[in-house]
C-alpha cells in the first residue's frame, strides 16, 4: 500500500470551540492507481491533501488518526524528513497555477528549483531536463516557455508547466488539487487527456481532489465521496459514478448534469 | 508611449523611461557620477596630496588663476606669489606680490601616490612649481589646499554611505524576512531587539559605540569601524518594514507551493519572498545613504570620526566650528556645500525612483 490513511481527524483549534473539519476519514491508495476525493466545497478534501504533506495552516491540527506513506508514519516524521518527502516523494499540483507560481521568477527557474533541491543533477544538465519535462507535458517550444514569467503564459500552458514541475523529481505520489477547475471546458478536456496519458506512460499514483465527477469518471480508479468532513461512500469508480447509493452522491451527479 | 503602441516593454524598461523624464533626477545622477569619478581619481586630479602642508600659509586666501597681469599684459594661466605680514593682533595679512608669477603647469611632478595602491607615481594633472602655492579654494589652518582635501574627503564621505548600506541592508532584509515569515515568538523576539536599537537616540548610540573603538586604531581601522557602527544602528528600521511586507507575502499561495516543493525555510525567504520587496528596497537604499553620510559628518565634525590628516567632509567642516575662523576664512565652509549637494542628489534620485518603481504611488503623469 502506497498511502494509507486511517481515522484521520482534523480540528480547528480555537479557545471557544473545536470545529471538526475532517472526521475519521480512512482510505488507502495502492501504487499506480488513481484515487479521487470528491465533495462539495468545505467538505475537507483539500485539507486531507495538505495534511499528507503536513502543510496545514497553523490553526488546524490533526487530533487523531494516522497517515502512512510507503510504510512511514508521516505524522511523526521529522521536519527535515518532511522536506525530503515534499516534492521528491509526494508532489502537489495546485488549483490555480497563476497563484502557485511565483510571479517574479521565470517558469524554468521554478521547475529547475525542484531538480536543484531534490536531485543530484549537475547544473548544466538541469536546463536540458527542464526542457525535456516541458516537452513531456506537451509544450512545443520549451526554451521560450522556460524563460517566460507566469503571467506571460496562457492558463492551459501554466497548468501544463505546473504539472511539469510536479513531475520533476519523479515523485511516487502526486496530489492533484482541482487540476482542471479553473480552465475552460475545451482546455479541461485537453488537460484531462494529458494527465490520463501521463498516468499511463509514467505509471503515476495520483490522489485526485475534485468536485467534478466527470473528471473522476475519466481519470480515477477508485473514489471517496466526502461531505462535511466525513466519508459518505467509497468504492470503485464504476460502481459509484454509475450507481450511486447515497443521496449526497446523487446530488453531486445532478449538479454536474 | 501611446495606447496603439504594440511594442512590449518590461517593467524595468517602463521604469527607466519614466525615470529619464525626470530632469532633476537625471541631473542628480550626473552630479553624483561626477563627484564619485573625481573622488576616485583624486590622486591625479588634485594639485596636492591631502597631507601636504605649508604652515607658513595658514588660512591662506584663494589664489585666483589669472591670464592678465597688472600691466594689462596677457600670459599663459598663472598665479601670483603671496607676501605675509602680521598686524598688531598677530593676525596674518596676505598681500599679493605682483612681481612673481608662477605659471600653471599641466602633468606636473608633485606629491607621490600609488595607482591602485601598487604603482608609484607622481604626475598630477595641474599645479605650480614651488615655492609658489596653488590654493584654488583657499587653505586650512595648516596651509593645506582645501580643494585637494575636499576631493580626497569625497572618497571617504561618499564611500561610507554606499558600504554602510551594503552591510546594513542585507541584515535588515534577513532579520525582517525571518521575523515576518515565522511570526509568533521568533517575530516577537526579533522585533523587540529592533526596538532596542530604535529606542536609543541614534546619535547618542553612535557616540557610545564609538567610545568602544580602541584609541590606538589606525585611520583605516577607524574608517572600517565607523562603517560597522553606522550599519549596526541602521538595520533595525529596515527590518521592521520588511517584516511587515513579509507578514502579508507569506500568506500567498506560491509560498505554500514552495513549501510543498520541499524547499527549506531560508530558501523560501530568500528566493520566493524577499524578491517581492525589491522596489521598496531600491528606494529605501537611495533614501538611507544620505543618512549615513550625515551621520559620518556628525561624528567627524565633533572630532570622533575620521582623524586628521585624513580628510572627510565632516572633519574638514570641524575647522569651521568657531565664528572667528569663519569670519576670517569663510572658504572653510565649502565642504558643507558638497554635503548639501550630495544629500540632495540622493534624495531627488530616491524620490524619482519611488515615482517610477512603486505602482501604488503613480503620480498620474502619462508616460
Amino acid at each position: 500500500m502506497l498511502l494509507q490513511i486511517s481515522n484521520l481527524t482534523v480540528k480547528v483549534a480555537s479557545l471557544q470551540s473545536q470545529k471538526t473539519i475532517v472526521d475519521k476519514v480512512s482510505f488507502s491508495l495502492s501504487s499506480e492507481r488513481v484515487l479521487a476525493l470528491v465533495g462539495g466545497s468545505g467538505s475537507g478534501k483539500t485539507t486531507i491533501g495538505l495534511a499528507i504533506l503536513r502543510l496545514l495552516a497553523p490553526q488546524l491540527t490533526v487530533t487523531f488518526g494516522a497517515i502512512d506513506f510507503n510504510g512511514e508514519n508521516i505524522l511523526s516524521a521529522s521536519p527535515k524528513r518532511m522536506r525530503q518527502l515534499r516534492g521528491k516523494e509526494v508532489a502537489m499540483i495546485f488549483q490555480e497555477p497563476l497563484d502557485a507560481f511565483n510571479p517574479v521568477l521565470p517558469i524554468g527557474f521554478q521547475i529547475e528549483e525542484m531538480l536543484w533541491y531534490h536531485t543530484a543533477l549537475p547544473a548544466e544538465k538541469r536546463k536540458g531536463r527542464v526542457y525535456e519535462l516541458l516537452n513531456t507535458v506537451g509544450i512545443r517550444d520549451p526554451r521560450r516557455v522556460a524563460r517566460d514569467y507566469p503571467h506571460q503564459l496562457s492558463g492551459g500552458m501554466r497548468q501544463r508547466a505546473m504539472i511539469a514541475q510536479a513531475l520533476a523529481a519523479n515523485p511516487k505520489l502526486i496530489i492533484a488539487d482541482e487540476p482542471t477547475s479553473n480552465l475552460d471546458v475545451t482546455l479541461q478536456a485537453r488537460v484531462i487527456e494529458l494527465i490520463k496519458k501521463l498516468i499511463a506512460d509514467l505509471k503515476l499514483s495520483v490522489l485526485l481532489i475534485t468536485h467534478d465527477l466527470g473528471v473522476v469518471d475519466h481519470l480515477a480508479d477508485e473514489v471517496v465521496v466526502l461531505s462535511e468532513g466525513s466519508v459518505v461512500e467509497q468504492g470503485a469508480v464504476r460502481d459509484i459514478v454509475h450507481n450511486p447509493q447515497q443521496d449526497y452522491t446523487r446530488k453531486l451527479m445532478e449538479a454536474l448534469a | 508611449m501611446t495606447k496603439n503602441d504594440n511594442k512590449h516593454y518590461s517593467q524595468f524598461q517602463l521604469a527607466l523611461m519614466k525615470f529619464r523624464q525626470n530632469r532633476l533626477a537625471h541631473i542628480s545622477v550626473w552630479i553624483l557620477g561626477l563627484l564619485a569619478g573625481v573622488a576616485i581619481f583624486a590622486d591625479f586630479l588634485t594639485p596636492y596630496s591631502y597631507d601636504n602642508e605649508e604652515r607658513y600659509f595658514s588660512y591662506c586666501q584663494p589664489t585666483p588663476i589669472r591670464l592678465k597681469d597688472e600691466q594689462g599684459k596677457w600670459h599663459r594661466p598663472f598665479v601670483y606669489g603671496l607676501d605675509i605680514s602680521f598686524d598688531q593682533y598677530h593676525k596674518r595679512i596676505y598681500k599679493v606680490e605682483t612681481e612673481t608669477r608662477y605659471p600653471l603647469r599641466f602633468f606636473i611632478k608633485g606629491d607621490k601616490y600609488k595607482i591602485l595602491g601598487l604603482i608609484s607615481c607622481n604626475i598630477r594633472l595641474f599645479g605650480v612649481r614651488p615655492p609658489g602655492r596653488l590654493y584654488l579654494w583657499g587653505a586650512d589652518s595648516r596651509g593645506r589646499d582645501l580643494f585637494s582635501r575636499i576631493i580626497y574627503g569625497g572618497r571617504i564621505s561618499l564611500s561610507i554611505g554606499l558600504i554602510g548600506v551594503m552591510i546594513s541592508f542585507p541584515i535588515g532584509l534577513l532579520v525582517g524576512g525571518i521575523a515576518g515569515y515565522y511570526g509568533g515568538k521568533i517575530d516577537d523576539a526579533l522585533m523587540r531587539l529592533c526596538e532596542m536599537f530604535m529606542l536609543v537616540p541614534g546619535f547618542y548610540l553612535l557616540l557610545v559605540l564609538r567610545s568602544i573603538v580602541p584609541p590606538d586604531f589606525n585611520s583605516f581601522q577607524v574608517y572600517i569601524s565607523i562603517i560597522i557602527i553606522l550599519s549596526f544602528i541602521g538595520w533595525a528600521g529596515q527590518a521592521r518594514v520588511i517584516r511587515g511586507m513579509c507578514l502579508s507575502l507569506r500568506e500567498r499561495e506560491y509560498v505554500l507551493a514552495a513549501r510543498a516543493m520541499g524547499l527549506s525555510d531560508l530558501n523560501i525567504i530568500v528566493k520566493h519572498i524577499l524578491p517581492h520587496t525589491l522596489s521598496y528596497s531600491i528606494i529605501t537604499i537611495m533614501l538611507t545613504i544620505p543618512g549615513y553620510i550625515l551621520a559620518e559628518t556628525g561624528l567627524s565634525l565633533i572630532g570622533l570620526g575620521i582623524q586628521d590628516p585624513y580628510a572627510s567632509w565632516g572633519n574638514l567642516l570641524s575647522e569651521a566650528m568657531s565664528i572667528i575662523q569663519i569670519n576670517f576664512a569663510p572658504w572653510i565652509l565649502l565642504p558643507g556645500l558638497f554635503i548639501l549637494i550630495t544629500v540632495m542628489c540622493f534624495n531627488i534620485i530616491g524620490d524619482a525612483l519611488r515615482d517610477c518603481l512603486d505602482p501604488k504611488c503613480d503620480t498620474g503623469k502619462a508616460i
